[in-house]
């Protein structure tokens, strides 16, 4: 992962907010939620706050599928991990075939439009409707512009496309790995 | 528009195609506000549609555009003033448009349980039945005006809305006899079955009269949906 500069990490993310995020309890991933979007909301906040004129959202350069290698980081623990993301529509990514991430992620959108398709999962499952519909189709499509959050457990199949360059500010709950794979 | 709409058909076997359709028909209809306001109109003095119209405990829906034979029925939904965590599937798969308000939108895992023990004539929450029905959260947002979704029939999810949030909801043809609904607590479920299969009490209950679809239709305005 390449960092940025610590001084415009350390405007962003405080160390109120890295105490906030490493106390999420990901166990109830709606209550996750919320507190994780409104800790990047303060993020954002922040980010549209001019920085010295030395650099700015602008400075955080977009290039192949910043997801995969993590993105930038603002704070990495074992408890957290807060990182602006940039995905660009160029090239072969892993993030366009079906992945999990095996960690919650909750990621708000800063720039552009991000695709998300969600697949279903592995289990039981109802009495009807489900034999038409084996994994992995695609089976909740949606688009999620600037301002959008969206939480994802560690298990939820997805994939992501965008025809522009997208930035994301996204925040990791604790786990081991951050290397996709195919949720089937 | 209107024309257009009466010309289309959507194919809901090609979801991605499907809501490329779907998605670009509720953006213009949300956009001209004469043409949404002439299908509320039209909903009114059409029986078959007018017919079709529904007061639920969480929402209420309007029926203003009927052509399942093309793979499309439009409806206008309006929260009521109660929200409650209620984990459900569809019958069919549907892409919708939220143009006011907003909803908390949980898209859920069944863990245990698959609703087969569930009695056919549990169709209300008053007699819901124990399901063992459990599901747990597997993506959460908030949808707020703008949003747009397609949702496959198979998928369970709940909405958590707020007060006066209004949807476009563009639904496809029925591919499953009866879908479920669970309240998330108890575990307990009932099920919903199409008009032409339910309980003629049920049936009753949720019919509105002309007074109160212009009562929503009032709403719209305000609400400068139409």
């Amino acid at each position: 992962m390449t960092s940025l500069m610590p001084e415009f990490a350390a405007r962003l993310v405080s160390a109120e907010l890295i105490a906030a995020a490493e106390t999420i309890d990901w166990a109830d991933l709606d209550g996750a939620s919320e507190g994780a979007e409104r800790l990047l909301g303060t993020i954002a906040d922040r980010l549209a706050e001019p920085f010295g004129g030395e650099t700015d959202l602008a400075g955080v350069p977009a290039g192949g599928c910043a997801l995969v290698d993590g993105g930038r980081p603002l704070w990495v623990s074992d408890r957290a991990e807060i990182a602006i993301c940039t995905i660009t529509p160029a090239g072969s990514s892993p993030v366009r075939s079906p992945h999990v991430h095996t960690r919650p992620i909750t990621a708000r959108v800063l720039h552009g439009t991000i695709r998300l398709a969600l697949f279903g999962s592995a289990g039981p499952v109802l009495a009807e409707g489900h034999a038409a519909a084996p994994a992995p189709i695609a089976r909740f499509l949606r688009e999620d512009g600037a301002g959008r959050a969206i939480t994802l457990h560690g298990d939820q199949g997805h994939l992501l496309e965008v025809d522009r360059p997208a930035t994301m500010l996204v925040l990791r709950g604790p786990g081991a790995t951050r290397m996709p794979r195919n949720p089937d | 528009m209107l024309s257009a709409l009466d010309n289309t058909f959507i194919d809901w076997n090609d979801i991605d195609k499907a809501r490329e359709q779907s998605r670009e028909i509720l953006l213009e209809l949300a956009a001209d506000k004469s043409a949404l306001g002439e299908l509320v109109t039209r909903a009114r003095e059409t029986d078959d549609l007018f017919d079709k119209c529904e007061h639920h405990r969480l929402l209420d829906k309007l029926v203003v555009y009927d052509a399942l034979d093309r793979g499309m029925r439009i409806r206008v939904h309006l929260s009521t003033s109660d929200h409650k965590d209620r984990p459900h599937d569809h019958r069919f798969s549907f892409t919708t448009l939220i143009l006011r308000g907003h909803y908390r939108h949980v898209r859920h895992q069944l863990l245990s349980g698959t609703g087969a023990q569930v009695s056919n004539l549990s169709q209300d929450d008053f007699d819901a039945e124990d399901a063992g029905l459990h599901v747990a959260p597997r993506f959460v947002t908030t949808e707020s005006a703008g949003s747009c979704y397609t949702l496959h029939h198979s998928e369970i999810h709940t909405t958590f809305t707020s007060p006066l949030t209004v949807s476009l909801f563009l639904r496809g043809p029925a591919e499953k006899e009866r879908s479920i609904i669970t309240d998330r607590a108890t575990g307990q479920a009932w099920w919903r079955y199409g008009e032409a299969q339910e309980k003629e009490s049920r049936r009753g209950a949720k019919c509105i009269s002309r007074d109160y679809f212009d009562d929503l239709a009032g709403r719209l305005r305000q609400l400068e949906v139409i």
